[in-house]
């Protein structure tokens, strides 16, 4: 190229020379920009209203368990940890369905997203990363009301030593429920591809589930065959979580039937994380065809 | 009413296997009430599943899902502005659109709820007043998420707000809430028509009036919305 003779059109523009950031920069950077607009960030006030409002709400049973310990004196009865995303898995499962659209819908339907896999980074990675800034998203979502609680014990006079623990087993049961809800929310977004579908999918996956496991677990005691009945726990993220905190962690249940056998417990958690895996799976398939038109 | 509009919306909703997407849910309802009744030997609790969770969960669902189905789409995409653009009343569109929501969502919901209570072996009388409630469910929901998702593009969010926090998890401890809640105004209307006796304490008349002013004034609200429809960007 050094015997360049043309000048017409040569205006003077130049290439960037400077460093590139590689691999892990550009997933660090696709990590941090889907985690943050899941909560809005980037995007329009109006899309802020939602996430927040959810998490507003979410917090609410923190702050009153907080409140009664405060005034009326110290249970360590109420603050339970493990069993406060059964409380408000309805609001969790709000925020699941509705955000998870964001990340997984748009760039799929218009077809946008074939110019982004062209990109070093390949289906399968760009898949992966935004499935993971889904789980970061949804981590924040369900460990803030848990760090709520955990402070607001600690200043209303709670011993260190008792709590630590089990804010510890549900901060592994929030991570366990995390991954297992961003799996279902992106597995419904990304095939539908249209977020009311989407988020129908996901509402009733979650809600439809949690409820029907709940009234199969209860026959289920009625009938006498509990340790059947906990595998039923398999329908459900959140009474999976409980189920694992329960047999893993030592936990208080929130369910009629939590098998009380770490084997079970273990078990069921190794299948989730199977069917995890496949639904992943599924969706990499999923970005490699749609990226691939 | 405009037939070929009923018709579009029937397609947009239905086709594509679209349509198994809302039948699942009453099928799900009905495996349920199947797998209860042959875990317990007798019959199901019609409380427990016909109206805890067939009334309360799979027909708001399956409305919403038809509701947002037969106008979200279009108003996601834009292609909205054609149908508008035709010489046809806004308020002729959004009951046309509503007839369809409204007739698919209630032979689901009535079918669904019937065939569940069927398979439940539950009396009679519940049959019948599984079949009333999903139907007039049904109708009175789609009203509702019509007009819901006309206002905004978060209509699937608007309905399931008001069907899980206000209906199920404010509507348990605020007992008020009944005299705005559609779900009691179907329980009410149920307990009526097929002489059973539900988990609601209102006056008939008012159960009635208030159906009938959901039903026209959100088959109205959503065509008044339409006739002032706004083209915006996508946030």
């Amino acid at each position: 190229m050094s015997e360049r003779t043309g000048v017409i059109h040569d205006i003077g523009y130049r290439p960037y020379t400077g460093p590139r950031e590689g691999r892990w920069g550009i997933v660090a950077g696709l990590l941090r920009h889907g985690a943050l607009s899941t909560f809005g960030f980037g995007r329009s006030a109006r899309s802020k209203v939602l996430p927040f409002g959810l998490l507003v709400v979410t917090l609410v049973p923190a702050i009153v368990f907080v409140g009664i310990i405060s005034f009326v004196g110290m249970d360590s009865e109420l603050l339970n940890y493990a069993g406060y995303q059964q409380v408000t898995a309805a609001f969790v499962s709000l925020f699941v369905a509705a955000q998870a659209p964001v990340l997984f819908t748009r760039d799929l339907r218009s077809g946008a997203i074939s110019l982004y896999l062209a990109r070093p980074l390949g289906p399968a990675a760009f898949a992966l990363v935004r499935w993971a800034s889904l789980v970061l998203a949804i981590l924040a979502f369900v460990v803030t009301p848990l760090v709520v609680m955990f402070v607001g014990g600690l200043g209303a006079g709670a011993e260190v030593r008792d709590e630590l623990p089990r804010f510890l087993v549900a901060l592994a049961g929030a991570l366990l429920l995390a991954v297992l809800l961003a799996t279902v929310g992106a597995t419904a977004a990304s095939l539908t591809m249209r977020r009311g579908l989407a988020i129908g999918g996901t509402i009733v996956v979650l809600i439809f589930g949690l409820g029907a496991t709940a009234i199969l677990q209860e026959i289920g005691r009625e009938q006498g065959v509990e340790d059947a009945a906990a595998w039923l726990g398999l329908i459900s993220p959140f009474v999976l979580v409980d189920a694992v905190q329960h047999g893993l962690g030592d936990a208080a249940s929130s369910f009629e039937t939590p098998p009380d056998n770490p084997t079970t417990a273990a078990l069921m958690l190794l299948i989730a994380l199977a069917a995890a895996a496949a639904a992943l799976l599924l969706l990499v398939r999923r970005y490699r065809t749609r990226g691939s038109r | 009413m405009n037939p070929t509009i009923s018709r579009l919306a029937l397609q947009a909703l239905v086709g594509q296997r679209r349509g198994l997407v809302l039948a699942a849910l009453p099928l799900v309802l009905v495996l349920l009430a199947v797998v209860v009744r042959l875990l317990t030997g007798e019959a199901i609790s019609a409380r427990g599943v016909l109206v805890e969770v067939g009334l309360a969960v799979v027909v708001p669902l399956v409305a919403l899902l038809a509701a947002n189905g037969v106008l979200g789409p279009e108003i996601d995409d834009g292609s909205v502005v054609y149908l508008l653009s035709t010489p046809v009343s806004r308020y002729v569109v959004a009951a046309s659109k509503w007839l369809t929501a409204a007739g698919v969502s209630a032979v689901l919901g009535a079918g669904g709820l019937a065939a569940a209570a069927l398979a439940g072996g539950v009396s009679g009388r519940w049959v019948l007043a599984s079949a009333v409630a999903g139907a007039v469910g049904a109708v009175l929901y789609t009203a509702l998420f019509t007009a819901m998702s006309a206002a905004t593009r978060h209509g699937m969010i608007a309905g399931l707000v008001y069907v899980l926090l206000i209906e199920r998890g404010l509507g348990t401890l605020l007992t008020g809430l009944r005299y705005v809640s559609v779900q009691s105004f179907t329980q009410r209307v149920t307990e009526a028509v097929a002489d059973i006796d539900m988990p609601v304490d209102m006056g008939l008349t008012y159960a009635v009036v208030a159906g009938v002013f959901v039903l026209v004034a959100g088959v109205a609200f959503a065509g008044w919305r339409l006739a002032h429809f706004q083209l915006r960007g996508d946030e």
